[in-house]
């Protein structure tokens, strides 16, 4: 329909009678999230994911999922297509020796697989949850600063989608060497395997993208209502203000739990597979590189792939951030406006723990981050007893990195 | 000033009508209090009798074969299954009333316990005796890990069934006064989920006594110390009963039968964690479908109270059963950590035959997934039972009272979960530490791993 919907609009805007003219308003962002994500939504669609129609309609009433829509089936061909490589993977993975470098592809196709799966499966509940959040959203004080969640957004989205100089994809870029062990080589078959490779470092890289912006957009809407609460906590307010903050509090909290049932399978699998290509990428750092070109592009794809794991944790939990920043601010309430309401929303704040989970194995919090890296230091001392130097940069292995 | 004495001759007037009043309502309370006491004894004295009553030949009809949703009747079919298999040996679990549930020492299901007990003991003894006669190691040690575990578990059980009858009564009372059940596909769910757990458990778990069985067919052919090919499987597979005797037909047959046994009883220790976890998490999750349906509504104090003694009561069942079947989880998950361990230490090695890779990573991959399997269900009853909080939090102004907010905290500061001998709760962080666990033994293993003696002839076989 966003084809369909543009093709109408170079129409009109070709036939000089229908042309008309734009206002402002048509340029003008309201803030709200569903507004924000629509371009991150809509290039996630041209690589088959998200299958949801209307991404780019004013209001989220327009958003709708059908089984009988071509999205649909455009994703679902490309589960199919992705199971057919997965199993040429392992078709060639199994005729070779097994340790932990060469079960790369298997990992990077199963998490792909399994991450593509669970998008479909958000494209159905997209539409409930983004009313969903619209209506928490129609609740929260006035917007002060409009542009800044879109700015990031959008920054971030043009930082990391040219996702090309991704390790995995310079592994895969050069050759669908799977496909290959099978058919013999032709041109066609080249191509094919080039556009799958295409595919799935987009979908790779999309994961982290789509979590940033979760990440995001919650966080934003913790954020204005600490804004709100900071302004007010200094004077005695009266009970009624209480209530409604308190509310206003507990609905993004269910918000929030409702986005991590839908998405908490996409955050396993992200960390997951960032922990295990960061531990394969450094202990390929060991390796002594071949030429000075080959060095700089290592690095700045190790550094590319740190940097990206860590603004994905930072972003996700800075929901836990400012989920706990009320209980800061309800400390400064006065003694006259303690009413028993501040007591019930103290109480709350205390005992809960807001963010996103992977699975609701582990909370997305910043401690996380050190308990992560001191997993990959383990791992990565306990994987260099085992490393041989010159396998990784052997031509059968097919590797180019 | 003629008032006052009159004042004061009212007030002693009324003062004795009070106190006669008083005197009334006090009588009047008592006699309520002892009429509700003996109706609660007729009440249950009768549903204690009407099962009892019911006559022998009556045609079924279509109620008989309902679910009614209550445990007791879900896991009736598991249990006469482990019965089978010489555990739990309670009489009527396959009744419609738990009041029907006895154990006697003397009936036959006892006794036949009793002797695969002491059979195992005779077995155990036999595999300690040749595993001490070895230079033991990480991976010798497993025969006696395995019958050892094996033996425990019968031991518990058998003292579990003791408990049985009342365990099932204080569920039936904890089950009775929870909020009813709204549609007969939600009464059926709790059962079929525990059917369809044991079925594929069982289904899973032939299949690999099977493979198994090929493998190490396979095996004694290769090895072969006899002209007769019988002769050579049962010597492999038995090898700590013929370690002391000669080979002899009955001595044979004796050990397939301990080794099937024995396979069986280390898999239903898992099913059967995961059979309790299920139960007790649906309790819970009876108790906050009913409090979704009323979720940010305004509800009467008495609502909260109820349901708070509701929740209470599970919390004691869960509670009661815990101690009941805590030991049995701390055999199942340390026995699971350590044939994982073995296990991914043996993948290292090269296979011998296609026979075993295939029964090799088969068994792998399924002692995995009952691990993730027991772990998960096992985590379910703590993760419901926190989720009454998700709702108690939804609760509005006007009808926040001191129930609610002593029900919420009651949630918060409690810890409702399975554990393993109160070592460790049955949490989903659990999965995580235990794979984290599992990560660093295996490592430190690999360091002393020696490839090729684990499939040399002379080395115990077993599982």
């Amino acid at each position: 329909m966003v084809l369909m919907g543009s093709w109408d609009k170079l129409i009109a805007f070709l036939n000089p009678d229908n042309q008309v003219r734009g206002t402002r308003k048509n340029f003008l962002h309201n803030g709200s999230f569903h507004e924000a994500v629509a371009p991150v939504l809509v290039v996630a669609q041209c690589f088959c994911l998200m299958p949801v129609s209307g991404i780019s309609a004013p209001s989220c009433r327009g958003l709708s999922f059908s089984r009988r829509s071509w999205r649909f089936w455009y994703s679902v061909l490309y589960l199919c297509v992705t199971s057919v490589d997965l199993g040429f993977s392992i078709h060639k993975v199994a005729h070779s020796v097994l340790d932990v470098r060469s079960v790369e592809p298997i990992v990077f196709h199963v998490s792909i697989l399994i991450a593509s799966w669970q998008f479909l499966n958000l494209a159905r509940l997209w539409p409930g949850l983004m009313r969903h959040w619209a209506a928490v959203e129609h609740r929260l004080p006035g917007y002060t600063c409009l542009e800044h969640l879109l700015s990031i957004i959008s920054s971030v989205y043009y930082d990391i989608c040219p996702g090309r100089r991704d390790p995995v994809e310079s592994y895969l870029h050069a050759n669908s060497a799977q496909l290959f062990v099978v058919f013999p080589y032709s041109n066609w078959l080249g191509w094919l395997g080039k556009t799958q490779n295409v595919l799935l470092t987009f979908g790779w890289s999309y994961m982290d993208i789509f979590l940033m912006m979760l990440g995001m957009g919650l966080s934003e809407m913790l954020a204005r209502l600490n804004r709100s609460l900071e302004l007010q906590v200094r004077q005695p307010m009266p009970e009624a203000y209480w209530t409604w903050s308190r509310t206003l509090y507990r609905s993004i909290v269910e918000l929030i739990r409702e986005v991590d049932d839908a998405a908490s399978g996409i955050m396993l699998i992200s960390f997951g597979s960032n922990l295990y290509f960061i531990c394969l990428q450094l202990l390929k750092s060991i390796n002594t590189m071949p030429s000075s070109a080959h060095a700089v592009y290592f690095y700045f794809s190790l550094m590319f792939l740190l940097s990206r794991s860590t603004a994905v944790l930072l972003f996700v939990s800075a929901i836990n951030d400012q989920a706990r920043q009320p209980q800061r601010l309800l400390r400064l309430v006065p003694l006259q406006g303690y009413h028993p309401e501040v007591f019930r929303f103290a109480g709350e704040l205390a005992s809960d723990q807001v963010a996103l989970t992977g699975l609701k194995f582990f909370n997305v919090t910043r401690k996380l981050f050190l308990a992560m890296a001191g997993t990959v230091a383990t791992y990565e001392l306990v994987l260099i007893q085992f490393h041989e130097d010159k396998k990784s940069w052997d031509c059968s292995a097919n590797n180019l990195n | 000033m003629k008032f006052l004495p009159k004042m004061g001759r009212k007030l002693r007037r009324l003062k004795t009508k009070v106190r006669k009043l008083d005197l009334v309502h006090e009588s009047a309370r008592k006699k309520a209090l002892q009429e509700s006491c003996e109706t609660y004894k007729n009440h249950m004295d009768n549903e204690f009798e009407v099962p009892i009553k019911i006559p022998k030949l009556s045609r079924s009809t279509k109620e008989a074969f309902l679910s009614d949703g209550s445990f007791h009747q879900a896991v009736g079919r598991v249990l006469i299954v482990a019965e089978f298999f010489a555990m739990m040996p309670v009489k009527g679990v396959t009744g419609k009333h738990p009041s029907n549930l006895s154990f006697s020492w003397r009936s036959i299901r006892t006794c036949f316990s009793l002797l695969f007990i002491a059979s195992s003991l005779a077995n155990f003894g036999l595999s300690l005796f040749k595993v001490l006669n070895n230079p033991i190691s990480f991976n010798s040690v497993k025969p006696i890990i395995f019958r050892g575990s094996v033996l425990l578990v019968l031991m518990v059980a058998l003292n579990l069934a003791r408990q049985w009858p009342q365990l099932m009564m204080y569920w039936h009372t904890v089950e009775k006064d929870l909020p009813q059940y709204k549609t007969q596909l939600a009464k059926w769910k709790m059962g079929h989920t525990i059917s369809m757990v044991m079925l594929v458990g069982m289904m899973l778990s032939f299949a690999e006594h099977i493979l198994s069985m090929v493998s190490a067919i396979n095996y004694a052919s290769f090895c072969n110390r006899t002209a007769d090919p019988i002769q050579n499987y049962f010597l492999r597979t038995n090898d700590e009963i013929f370690f002391v005797a000669s080979y002899s037909a009955p001595l044979a047959v004796w050990g397939k039968f301990q080794n099937v046994y024995s396979t069986f009883i280390w898999n239903y220790m898992d099913m059967f964690v995961m059979m309790v976890s299920i139960g007790l998490a649906s309790k819970f999750q009876q108790l906050n479908d009913d409090l979704r349906n009323f979720k940010g509504m305004n509800m009467a104090p008495t609502y909260w109270s109820e349901r708070r003694i509701q929740y209470r009561n599970i919390c004691i069942l869960c509670e009661k059963m815990d101690n009941a079947i805590s030991l049995i989880t701390m055999v199942s998950f340390s026995n699971n950590l350590y044939f994982i361990c073995v296990q991914l230490l043996r993948s290292l090695n090269t296979m011998p035959s296609v026979a075993h890779a295939v029964y090799f990573y088969f068994s792998l991959i399924f002692l995995i997934g009952r691990t993730l399997a027991v772990s998960l269900y096992s985590a379910s009853v703590h993760d419901e039972s926190r989720l009454t909080l998700r709702y108690l939090r939804c609760v509005p102004k006007e009808s926040w009272c001191p129930e609610v907010k002593r029900f919420s905290e009651e949630v918060i500061s409690d810890v409702v979960a399975l554990s393993g001998m109160k070592f460790f709760h049955l949490t989903r962080n659990l999965v995580l530490s235990v794979a984290g666990t599992i990560v660093t033994y295996e490592l430190v293993l690999i360091q002393f791993h020696e490839d090729n003696d684990l499939w040399d002839c002379n080395q115990s076989y077993y599982s």
